[in-house]
């Protein structure tokens, strides 16, 4: 087996330490950096997405794969040039106003970072009006709303009004998400997607990228 | 207010895999998961404050909802595990580390279930006493109940609430908290949590009545 094969196999096994030293291996063995990423580390996470679809892994193993990749990314940050290690997108996240349920908010926040996304959170209570501010300051190319009530969700549809009253929509998809959101609704408060787990938010922006 | 020692509380390791989407036999859950969970849930018992009440009002007005039209009283109830088990959580996610934090998290909800049984028993008994048939618990969010009447719940607990505040969106605080109503009457009554079955009744197997049949009098069998 390929030194990034093994990589790749301890990713999906969610073995943190020895990501990071077969990560550092395979720098001192002359490996670019950025192939590291590409061709170890980011395969290794694909593969803990396509079981995490097909019910082969559940939540705190696919945490413990992220926490795995997120050690190898630590290791090879450094030797990455500026221009390989700027973020591949930039989001805003947070759970919408009168809700203070985080669990997948934070679930879908490590998801985003360990894919390479540059992930900034509001925390949770979050009004529209705070949410459009972190636009105009941050520039995201995704918003993630998060909400786990329906007496919540009706949150999610003031705040895309008032990014879109705004002229913040433009340019920017907007995510939402949480236990009672479905696909319909989503469309029906003018989000761009709706993602039914962390897996699925971070490989739905991976192709929006 | 019951209080229950945290060293105490049964904090069962299957129902936490079960929140946390495994399911009994399916697929070999691996050590290091249960090494993790086993050690989290020790940790549970350092930063949870386990406590609950219950309070019996009669039906009144709310003979007119669709859920307590065939009570005469009614046990509300709320019960908690404080709030640094949730605190740890997110400071566990804030440090990279997902999976102990949602290890813990869903160790935290076994809690405040367990807790919320043991309060639970102490209402049966209480029906027992006093000769009333109780229903099992149910709670808003759940079988059919609009969350919206966690409102009404609070409104009949009153100052009663075992220190958990309840938001203007209906969400209890601390977040790990349970809101629960069991119905009361010398009469049949209609169960409305058909999902709960009869795995956590303190009748099982003695009952009379199966859960399939809608109906629960908590009678046991005769001889």
């Amino acid at each position: 087996m390929s030194l990034y094969e093994q990589i790749s196999l301890a990713v999906q096994k969610g073995e943190i330490e020895e990501v990071g030293s077969l990560s550092k291996q395979a720098l001192e063995e002359g490996n670019n950096a950025l192939d590291v990423l590409n061709s170890a580390l980011m395969p290794g996470i694909e593969i803990v997405g396509e079981k995490f679809g097909r019910d082969e892994l559940f939540i705190p193993e696919v945490m413990m794969c992220a926490q795995a990749l997120q050690a190898g990314i630590n290791t090879i940050n450094p030797f990455l040039t500026k221009e390989q290690s700027s973020y591949k997108a930039k989001i805003v996240i947070g759970t919408v106003a009168n809700d203070v349920h985080d669990l997948g908010k934070n679930l879908v926040k490590m998801m985003f970072t360990a894919n390479g996304f540059e992930v900034i959170d509001m925390g949770v209570d979050v009004s529209a009006e705070k949410f459009a501010a972190a636009l105009e300051e941050h520039k995201p190319q995704v918003l993630g709303l998060s909400a786990l009530l329906t007496t919540t969700m009706p949150e999610m549809s003031k705040t895309i009004e008032l990014i879109n009253s705004k002229g913040l929509h433009n340019g920017l998809q907007i995510m939402v998400g949480g236990a009672p959101v479905t696909e319909d609704f989503a469309k029906e408060i003018g989000a761009d997607f709706y993602a039914d787990n962390a897996i699925e938010a971070a490989n739905t922006v991976k192709g929006m990228i | 207010m019951f209080t229950v020692n945290p060293q105490e509380l049964p904090i069962d390791r299957a129902e936490a895999l079960r929140y946390l989407g495994y399911k009994p036999g399916k697929r070999k859950i691996g050590k290091k998961i249960l090494r993790l969970l086993d050690e989290e849930m020790e940790k549970a018992r350092t930063l949870i404050t386990p406590r609950g009440l219950y309070r019996v009002v009669e039906v009144g007005e709310l003979r007119n909802h669709k859920f307590f039209h065939d009570a005469q009283q009614i046990a509300f109830g709320v019960c908690t595990i404080g709030e640094k088990l949730d605190k740890e959580v997110k400071r566990l996610f804030k440090s990279g580390e997902g999976t102990r934090g949602v290890l813990l998290d869903a160790v935290g909800s076994v809690c405040a279930e367990a807790t919320t049984d043991l309060v639970n028993a102490e209402a049966e008994e209480w029906a027992s006493k006093n000769k009333l048939n109780i229903t099992r618990r149910f709670s808003p969010g759940y079988s059919g109940w609009n969350v919206r009447d966690q409102k009404l719940v609070f409104a009949k607990l009153g100052k009663f609430t075992a220190g958990v505040k309840l938001t203007s969106s209906g969400i209890m605080l601390p977040i790990k908290s349970v809101s629960f109503a069991c119905k009361l009457s010398t009469q049949d009554m209609v169960e409305i949590n058909k999902g709960q079955k009869c795995a956590s009744c303190n009748m099982r197997g003695r009952c009379a009545f199966s859960a399939e049949e809608g109906v629960c009098r908590k009678t046991a069998k005769e001889a």
